[in-house]
C-alpha cells in the first residue's frame, strides 16, 4: 500500500517535471533568434454589429525593450505598444494616447503570455500562469490561465497553438464568452 | 481689599454684557465687505470672484514619487476616496470613466452640444466616423459594442476630452499629468466657502487622512490653492497673535504695575477699555446686525487710544478725591476725544461697509470708554501709590517737529503715486512661498492664468450665452493670430437656445441619418444603429436643455461658477488659457467690437484697493479740517492752535515717510496706524498743554503721558514683531508713531 503511495508520488513527480522541461523546450524553440522577428497576425472578431466578421491583420513583435509592439494594417492603421502596465496607442495624425492595462484584462494577458513566450522566459510564463502543455501528431498546443485573481475574473485562458517552433494561433477566451481568434505565421 | 471689589464686578458685568452682545453677532468672514463698492462692471467681477469666486475654493492637488502607472492608479483611487468625503464638492482628475452621470448626460446632450453639424453628417464625414468604430470594435471588441451602437458618430468621446481637460493638460492612462508625466494632478472643489477656515482645515485634514490610506508609502502629496493658503494662514496668525497678545499684555502689565503700584488701580483701568469694547460692540450689531471678523480685530486696535484715558486720570491724581481729578482732565479728554471721533465717525461715513463698520465700532468704543473713565471715580478705587514727581524745564524747540514734518510732507511729494501700495497681497498673512508653490501647480495644471477672465454680459441668461458664442467665434481668429490656445466658455455645457435650436434643425431626420450611415458601406449592419436613430429622435422632440440639465452631475457646479446672476442681467465668464499678452488680446476683443471685456482680476483689485485707499484719505482729510475747527474754536488762540495740533500732525507725517521709505509704499493697514497715532499724539498735546499753569499738574502731566508711550507704545512694538505683515505693519506704524508723538509733544512746543 505504501510501497503503491509512494509510485504514485513518483508518478505524478516525474510527470511535472517532463512537463516542465517540455515548457522550457517549447519556449526555447518558439523564441525568436533575432531582436525582432516579426509574427504576421490575422484575426477575426465577431460583433452582431456585422454584417459579416471583421478581419484585422496586422504584424506583431516584441521590441528590444520587452514591449509588445502590435501593429494593424487593416481595418485602419495603428500602432499598440503594451508594456507591463501600459498601452499606448498611436494612430496617423493624431497624438498618442496612453491607456492603464487595467482597463484591459485580455491585453494584459496578451502582453504578459505572448511576450513571456516571445522573450523565451519560461520562468515568466510559469509565474503568471498556470500552464498545460499537450502534443499530439498535428503539434502543440499551450493553455495558459492567469493566477492573477482579477485578470482570471476576465479572461479564462489563452491557448496558443503550433508546429515545431512556429506559433500558428492564439485564441483569447474571456469569461464573458466572447473569443478572440488570431492566425499568426512567421514573415518569409 | 475694599477698593477691589467694586472695579472687579464692573470687569464682570461689562465681560457678561460683551459676550452675550458677541453670541447673539453673526460674524462675517467675506473679505468683498472690505472692499468697496464696485463702480464698473469689472470690479464686480473682482468682488464676485474675491468672496465666493470658485477660484477661492480650489484645492490643487500633485501626486508624485513613483511610476506613470501606479500614480496614475493612485490618482484614480484617491478621486473615487475624497469623492465620498463630506465637504468636496467634486473631484477632476481628468478621468469620467467612474461618472456614469456625465456621461449619460452627455449622451442626452450630444446633439445640442457639437459643434459643426452640418460637417459631421456629410458623407465622408460619416464614412470616416464609421471606419473609426471600426478599428475601437477591432481593438476593444464586445466592450464597445453598445456604445457604438449609441453613438457612431463618436460624440460623446470627442466632448468628454474637450470638457475633461482645458485643452491642454497632458493626459496618461485618463489621468491629469504634469508635461514631465511626473506627477499625477487632481482638482478638488471645496463645498465649503473660502473663509470657512476652520471647515477648510478640517477638509484638508481628511483629504491627507484618506490619501494616506489609499497611497503607496514611496507617493508623496502636496496640496496648493486657496483653501490651503488660507488654513496655513489662519493657522499662523493665530498662533501669532496669541504669543504675542500675551507679551503685549505682559508689558502693560509691568508698565502699569510700576507706575501705579495698585493692584485696585490696574483693575479700575481696564474698566475703560472693558466699556469701550461693549459699547462698540452693541453699536455695531444694533446699526449692521453682523460684524466682520477684520473689524473686530482692527477696532480692537483703534480702541488702543482708549488704553491712555485712565493713565491720564490716575496720572493726575494728588491728595485730592479722585472725583476732583476727574473734573479737572475732563477740558483736554473731551476735546481729545471730540477730535478723535470726528475722525472715527468719518471712516463710519465710508461706502465699504467694513469700513464703516471699523468707524462704528471704534466711535462708539472709544466714546465708551471716555465716559467710563470720567465715571471711574464712582468705583472707588484706590489712588496710585507714588511720590509727587520732580518738576523739569520744559525744552521748547517746536522748529524740530516742524521742520521733520515738512521735510516728511516734501518726501510724500515728491514720491507722487510711489508712496501708495495697492497690492493686495500684502494685506494678507500669506506665505509667498505658498503662493509661488500654488502658481507653480496651477500652470503644471494648464488651468491657465485665473488672473484674467473674459466677461460677457447679458440683460437675460440667453443674451449673456449669445454674448459668450458671439465671443467665442472672435477668440477662434484670436487663436489663429496667436493671441490665445484655448479657453473654457460655459456654451460648451449649455449653448444659448438659439445655437441649440439651430443644431438640432442641422441634425438630419432620423431616416435620413439611417439612410446616410448605411450609405457609408462601413460593414457594419444597416440595424446596427437603431438605439442611436432613437436618441436623434427623442432629441428632436426634446428641444433645448437648459441650465438645470446639469444638476446633479459635478459639472453643474462647473457652469454655476462661470454663469454668475448680476443686479442687472447675467454673465458668462470664459477662462482664457495660454494668453501670453492680455493687452493684444483686450484690444483684439475691442477691437472686433465683442460683447464681452477682458477683467485683469488682479489690476482690477489694486485699482480697487487704491480707490477705497483714496476714499478713506478725503474722509480723513475732511476730518482733519473739522478737527482743527474744533480746536481752533475751544483753544482760540492760534499759537495755542499750533502748539497742539503739530506735535501729533508731525508725528504722523515723519512716520507716514518712514513707513512709505522702508515699508514700500503706504496701505490701508498704515493709514489706520496712523490714525491710531493721531488721535494718541493729540491726546499727548492736549494733555501737556492744558495745565501749563500749574507746574505741579504739568509735572503729573509729563509722567503720564510717558506712562502713555511706554505701555501703549509697547503693546504695538511688540505686535511689530510679528511674522505676519499685517500685523507687522500696523504694529511698527503705530510704535514709530507714538515714539515721535512723545518726542515732539515733549520737546517740540512752543514756549
Amino acid at each position: 500500500m505504501i510501497s503503491g503511495l509512494l509510485t504514485l508520488i513518483l508518478l505524478v513527480a516525474t510527470a511535472s517535471a517532463e512537463a516542465d522541461g517540455r515548457l522550457d523546450e517549447l519556449v526555447a524553440a518558439v523564441a525568436p533568434d533575432g531582436d525582432r522577428a516579426e509574427l504576421d497576425f490575422r484575426e477575426v472578431r465577431h460583433s452582431p454589429l456585422l454584417s459579416e466578421p471583421l478581419v484585422v491583420t496586422g504584424r506583431i513583435w516584441r521590441d528590444h525593450r520587452g514591449h509588445l509592439v502590435r501593429e494593424t494594417v487593416e481595418p485602419r492603421r495603428a500602432t499598440y505598444t503594451l508594456t507591463s502596465s501600459m498601452i499606448v496607442i498611436e494612430r496617423p495624425g493624431r497624438a498618442p494616447r496612453n491607456h492603464s492595462l487595467a482597463h484591459a484584462p485580455e491585453l494584459a494577458v496578451l502582453y504578459h503570455g505572448l511576450s513571456a513566450l516571445l522573450g523565451g522566459d519560461a520562468d515568466a510564463l510559469r509565474e503568471r500562469f498556470e500552464h498545460e502543455l499537450t502534443r499530439d501528431e498535428s503539434g502543440w498546443r499551450l493553455q495558459l490561465r492567469p493566477r492573477d485573481g482579477q485578470l482570471a475574473e476576465s479572461v479564462s485562458v489563452l491557448s496558443l497553438s503550433g508546429e515545431g517552433d512556429q506559433i500558428q494561433r492564439f485564441e483569447l477566451a474571456l469569461a464573458e464568452g466572447e473569443t478572440i481568434e488570431t492566425e499568426l505565421s512567421r514573415q518569409p | 481689599m475694599r477698593h477691589v471689589w467694586r472695579p472687579l464686578l464692573a470687569l464682570v458685568v461689562l465681560a457678561g454684557a460683551g459676550f452675550f452682545i458677541l453670541a447673539g453677532l453673526e460674524l462675517d468672514y467675506r473679505l468683498d465687505a472690505f472692499l468697496p463698492a464696485p463702480q464698473t462692471a469689472q470690479q464686480e467681477v473682482v468682488v464676485d470672484q474675491v468672496s465666493g469666486g470658485s477660484a477661492g475654493r480650489l484645492i490643487l492637488a500633485a501626486v508624485e514619487g513613483a511610476t506613470t502607472p501606479e500614480l496614475a492608479q493612485t490618482s484614480r483611487l484617491l478621486a473615487e476616496q475624497w469623492r465620498q468625503l463630506d465637504g468636496v464638492e467634486r473631484v477632476d482628475n481628468g478621468d469620467w470613466s467612474a461618472e456614469d452621470g456625465i456621461v449619460d448626460k452627455l449622451m442626452q446632450a450630444r446633439f445640442v452640444l457639437a459643434g459643426d453639424v452640418t460637417e459631421r453628417v456629410q458623407a465622408d464625414a460619416v464614412a470616416e466616423a464609421l471606419d473609426e468604430r471600426l478599428s475601437e470594435l477591432a481593438f476593444a471588441g464586445q466592450r464597445v459594442e453598445r456604445l457604438i451602437a449609441r453613438d457612431p458618430l463618436g460624440l460623446v468621446e470627442t466632448l468628454a476630452a474637450d470638457l475633461a481637460s482645458a485643452g491642454r493638460t497632458r493626459s496618461v492612462d485618463g489621468v491629469w499629468f504634469d508635461d514631465a508625466g511626473e506627477r499625477a494632478l487632481l482638482l478638488v472643489h471645496s463645498a465649503h466657502a473660502p473663509f470657512a477656515i476652520d471647515e477648510q482645515s478640517h477638509l484638508l485634514q481628511s483629504l491627507r487622512e484618506r490619501f494616506d490610506d489609499t497611497a503607496p508609502d514611496a507617493v508623496d502629496l502636496v496640496l496648493a490653492g486657496a483653501p490651503v493658503i488660507g488654513v496655513a494662514s489662519a493657522e499662523a496668525s493665530r498662533s501669532d497673535a496669541l504669543r504675542l497678545s500675551l507679551w503685549g499684555s505682559a508689558v502693560v502689565l509691568v508698565v502699569l504695575a510700576f507706575a501705579w503700584r495698585s493692584a485696585s488701580a490696574m483693575l479700575a483701568g481696564a474698566v475703560p477699555l472693558a466699556a469701550g469694547v461693549v459699547c462698540g460692540l452693541a453699536v455695531t450689531a444694533l446699526a449692521f446686525g453682523q460684524v466682520h471678523g477684520l473689524t473686530l480685530a482692527f477696532g480692537f486696535t483703534l480702541l488702543g487710544v482708549a488704553l491712555d484715558y485712565p493713565v491720564h486720570l490716575f496720572g493726575h491724581a494728588d491728595r485730592r478725591a479722585l472725583s476732583a481729578t476727574a473734573r479737572n482732565i475732563r477740558a483736554p479728554l473731551v476735546l481729545g476725544v471730540a477730535s478723535t471721533l470726528i475722525a472715527y465717525i468719518a471712516i463710519w461715513l465710508s461706502d465699504s461697509p467694513g469700513l464703516a463698520q471699523l468707524g462704528a465700532f471704534s466711535a462708539a468704543g472709544l466714546a465708551g470708554a471716555a465716559v467710563a473713565t470720567l465715571l471711574l471715580p464712582t468705583l472707588d478705587p484706590a489712588l496710585p501709590r507714588r511720590a509727587q514727581p520732580t518738576r523739569v524745564q520744559p525744552v521748547n524747540w517746536p522748529a524740530v517737529p516742524l521742520l521733520l514734518g515738512l521735510a516728511a510732507l516734501g518726501f510724500l511729494l515728491w514720491q507722487g503715486e510711489a508712496r501708495w501700495s495697492n497690492d493686495l497681497s500684502r494685506l494678507s498673512p500669506i506665505d509667498r512661498e505658498q503662493i509661488a508653490a500654488d502658481r507653480e501647480l496651477r500652470n503644471a495644471l494648464g488651468g491657465g492664468d485665473v488672473r484674467y477672465l473674459i466677461a460677457a454680459g447679458g440683460e437675460t441668461l440667453e443674451g449673456a450665452l449669445q454674448a459668450a458664442e458671439t465671443t467665442g467665434e472672435l477668440l477662434e481668429k484670436a487663436r489663429e493670430d496667436g493671441l490665445i490656445e484655448h479657453w473654457q466658455t460655459p456654451t460648451e455645457l449649455l449653448p444659448s437656445a438659439r445655437r441649440q435650436q439651430q443644431r438640432l434643425s442641422a441634425w438630419p431626420d432620423p431616416d435620413e441619418m439611417r439612410e446616410r450611415l448605411g450609405a457609408a458601406d462601413s460593414g457594419f449592419r444597416d440595424e446596427a444603429f437603431e438605439p442611436f436613430l432613437d436618441d436623434l429622435a427623442q432629441a428632436k422632440t426634446r428641444g433645448p436643455i437648459d441650465r438645470e440639465f446639469w444638476q446633479g452631475t459635478p459639472l453643474a457646479a462647473r457652469l454655476d461658477a462661470q454663469l454668475r446672476e448680476t443686479a442687472d442681467g447675467w454673465r458668462a465668464l470664459i477662462a482664457p488659457v495660454g494668453l501670453d499678452d492680455a493687452r493684444a488680446l483686450a484690444q483684439f476683443l475691442a477691437n472686433g467690437e465683442a460683447p464681452a471685456r477682458l477683467v485683469d482680476l488682479a489690476e482690477g483689485s489694486q485699482a480697487m484697493v487704491a480707490a477705497w485707499r483714496r476714499e478713506a484719505s478725503v474722509s480723513l482729510g475732511i476730518a482733519a479740517g473739522v478737527i482743527l475747527l474744533l480746536l481752533g474754536l475751544r483753544l482760540r488762540r492760534p499759537a495755542e492752535i499750533l502748539a497742539v495740533a503739530l506735535p501729533p500732525a508731525a508725528a504722523v507725517l515723519v512716520t507716514a515717510a518712514a513707513m512709505s521709505y522702508f515699508g514700500g509704499g503706504l496701505s490701508i493697514v498704515h493709514l489706520i496706524g496712523l490714525l491710531l497715532t493721531a488721535g494718541i499724539g493729540l491726546d499727548f498735546a492736549l494733555f501737556s498743554r492744558s495745565f501749563r499753569g500749574d507746574p505741579p499738574a504739568m509735572a503729573r502731566s509729563r509722567r503720564a503721558i510717558n506712562t502713555c508711550a511706554l505701555s501703549t507704545g509697547g503693546v504695538f512694538f511688540v505686535l511689530g514683531q510679528s511674522t505676519i505683515g499685517l500685523l507687522q505693519m500696523l504694529g511698527l506704524t503705530v510704535a514709530l508713531g507714538i515714539l515721535l508723538s512723545w518726542l515732539f509733544t515733549r520737546i517740540g512746543q512752543p514756549r
